[in-house]
């Protein structure tokens, strides 16, 4: 384990590597900045240019981009008032009414360091996790792993949008559209239509793009928010730094929270910053505060979503199983490097998979110096109109959706696939269970295929499966509950209403 | 809610039904073709249309019944907010309006190349929609040729063929 350590740091502390992990660090920063974009968006829009690296660059470009984001949302949360994205909307609570008292800069100040904080705790747990968890993932077989592509695809469609049966149907959607092409057991061609293009089966890269990137262009131009007049930042940014000082227990306490958070799928970003916030107010003296621009307000949801990457990398790196949209794509980056996430990465590739811990630490550090030294220019970016922004993204884009197979068919699918997933928002249905699903499909039915030719029907009898079984059931069974129990609720209420 | 705004909820309920319908027939279709498929290569197919089929019977059901009764379709999830103002008649039609702008742009693309395409497209949408002053539309014009040169011909990147490829010959 030491000697892979080395290793990896000896990778990543090259020039070129630290080159990736800049350049994925500012393209992440960008991305973060502007609200309705975020990760999903900057990790698709990447990956056409990771064609041809070596894994190790690849995944510092990845990494660098996807360690930041987080870091760069709070711009629009704190000045603006607007989440950059899913994972920095409890930071509104109180960093917008300091930015209004004339404190914006020391909500950056204290949001920066408890990003950083957050970012290095996380990648700290990270590791440790490693180091613990490596015999019990090294003793999976392919039927416990087919099991928990089920259980991370379960959870993902339960928690993710509230409505299981949604969530269900869009994430077999997701399976469905992964098994176009040839099917791993026989190589029989499904779903293609006779048509050449989806032979191969569809990209990653097109349908993250399409799902994801055009539906928030889409409402970007249709809001037409001036995304902001003018910046004004004021304040004492040191005085930020300071106060998250002040916080170190809280901080920590928060990373800690943010990172176990990201290791359940489905849950991430935007629920950790909550869990954070409520954990803060309700553990810390003199919570009056909370809600009127209280620092602590800031720091504990901050900490937590940058903490949240490194823990959602524990069952992507070591199951395959992506636990939201980003590091669905991010699974679909390591295939394009030819690296197959699952026990291997503690194994074999176990210096990449360190390289991976080094460089998110790395890119915490670049992503807070940067949001320190360019705080003015960073912030200026929330005042591009979307109407500027928004043609030259859509141009990148649809470049970046034809490198998937250089053919006309990925430029068709993605205003296609984008036209619809914008219809899916706008009804109220969740699109991460079909990015979740449709990454699962090839390794869950290549997993079911090889449980089913090594041990017959036996599969279904090992404790590992019966316990991940049992776990799934579990999940539906609370859903059920709370359904059960928000209807009763609902109707007790309406029934207020009526008396009265 | 459905005082200030029942024309967009019922029209969002409309969408919804639509896309349960649609995605109803996607199932059934992939069922019936997965029907066709060698055993081993059909379980798995099998599965996800299954589910597909049984759980949007189940969700039609609900949304339909609540329907009947005059109840509108739970909106858990939904930022109402968000609903009333794209849903409506005026979001609906900025949304073709906005889908017919990438339209264009893809079918100029295909027509005039990579160069052409994008700067009379970022051109044409700055003036025309973001009503930018000519000026600061021809600093932009210049601009995005050189991006695209940048980003295309520098990473190396494949580009869609045209029929006239203006300037792919830099590349």
């Amino acid at each position: 384990m030491i000697d892979a350590a080395g290793e990896a740091l000896t990778q990543v502390l090259s020039l070129e590597h630290v080159g990736w992990v800049l350049f994925g660090t500012m393209v992440g920063l960008i991305v973060g900045v502007i609200p309705g974009l975020g990760g999903v968006t900057g990790m698709s829009l990447l990956l056409p240019f990771i064609f041809g690296m070596d894994a190790y660059s690849g995944l510092a470009l990845l990494m660098g981009m996807a360690a930041v984001i987080s870091t760069a949302d709070t711009f629009p949360s704190v000045l603006l008032g607007v989440p950059g994205s899913a994972g920095a909307q409890a930071t509104i609570l109180d960093g917008y009414p300091l930015a209004r008292q004339g404190q914006a800069e020391r909500a950056l100040g204290a949001a920066f360091t408890s990003s950083l904080a957050g970012g290095l705790i996380g990648a700290a747990v990270l590791l440790a996790t490693l180091v613990i968890i490596r015999p019990l993932v090294l003793a999976v077989g392919s039927p416990e792993l087919f099991m928990l592509s089920l259980l991370g695809l379960c959870l993902v469609a339960l928690l993710t949008a509230g409505q299981p049966i949604p969530g269900l149907v869009v994430g077999a959607l997701g399976l469905l559209a992964g098994a176009i092409g040839a099917a791993p057991a026989t190589a029989e061609y499904r779903y293609t239509f006779d048509v050449l293009y989806l032979f191969g089966g569809l990209s990653i890269v097109l349908v993250a793009l399409a799902l994801f990137a055009v539906p928030e262009m889409l409402d970007l131009l249709i809001e037409d928010r001036p995304i902001a007049g003018k910046v004004r930042l004021l304040g004492r940014r040191l005085d930020g730094v300071r106060d998250a000082l002040r916080n170190k227990f809280l901080i920590a306490r928060s990373s800690v929270l943010g990172n176990f958070t990201g290791v359940v799928p489905g849950l991430g970003g935007a629920v950790a910053d909550w869990f954070a916030y409520g954990m803060a107010r309700q553990t810390v003296k003199g919570s009056s505060k909370f809600g009127s621009g209280d620092i602590r307000g800031v720091v504990a949801p901050e900490s937590a979503n940058n903490a949240v990457t490194a823990g959602a990398l524990v069952p992507t790196l070591l199951f395959g199983i992506p636990g939201s949209p980003t590091t669905a794509v991010l699974l679909g980056g390591l295939l394009l490097l030819g690296v197959k996430a699952g026990p291997d990465m503690i194994d074999e590739q176990l210096p990449l998979t360190l390289s991976v811990v080094w460089t998110y630490a790395m890119a915490n550090c670049f992503g807070a110096a940067a949001c320190f030294l360019l705080t003015r220019q960073i912030a200026r970016i929330t005042t591009v109109p979307p109407k500027v922004l928004v043609p030259c993204l859509f141009v990148v884009i649809t470049y970046a959706a034809y490198q998937s197979s250089h053919h006309w068919g990925d430029i068709a699918v993605l205003f296609v696939l984008g036209t619809a997933g914008w219809w899916w928002k706008q009804v109220g249905w969740p699109r991460a269970p079909f990015i979740v699903g449709f990454v699962l499909a090839e390794p869950a039915e290549r997993y079911l295929h090889l449980s089913i030719s090594r041990y017959g029907m036996d599969w279904l009898g090992r404790p590992g499966v019966l316990v991940i079984g049992a776990l799934i059931v579990l999940g539906f069974v609370v859903e059920l509950m709370r359904q059960v129990r928000g209807r009763r609720e609902q109707q007790a209420q309406l029934t207020g209403v009526d008396g009265q | 809610m459905s005082d200030t705004a029942p024309t967009q909820v019922r029209l969002w309920e409309i969408a919804r039904l639509t896309l349960n319908v649609l995605v109803l027939l996607i199932g059934a279709w992939a069922f019936l073709e997965a029907l066709t498929f060698r055993p081993r290569a059909a379980y798995f197919p099998l599965a996800a249309a299954g589910i597909i089929v049984v759980g949007t019977a189940v969700q039609m059901s609900i949304d339909l019944a609540g329907f009947a009764k005059g109840r509108p379709i739970s909106l858990r999830g939904i930022d109402v907010d968000s609903l009333v103002r794209e849903m409506g008649a005026r979001g609906l039609l900025l949304a073709l309006r906005y889908l017919a702008w990438f339209a264009g742009f893809i079918v100029l693309l295909n027509l005039a190349g990579v160069f052409v395409a994008a700067t009379v497209f970022v051109v044409a949408f700055i003036r025309l929609e973001a009503r930018w002053t000519w000026p600061g539309v021809a600093v932009v014009g210049l601009a995005v040729p050189i991006a695209v040169y940048l980003m295309i011909g520098q990473l190396d990147l494949q580009v869609p063929p045209a029929y006239f490829e203006i300037g792919h010959e830099l590349l």
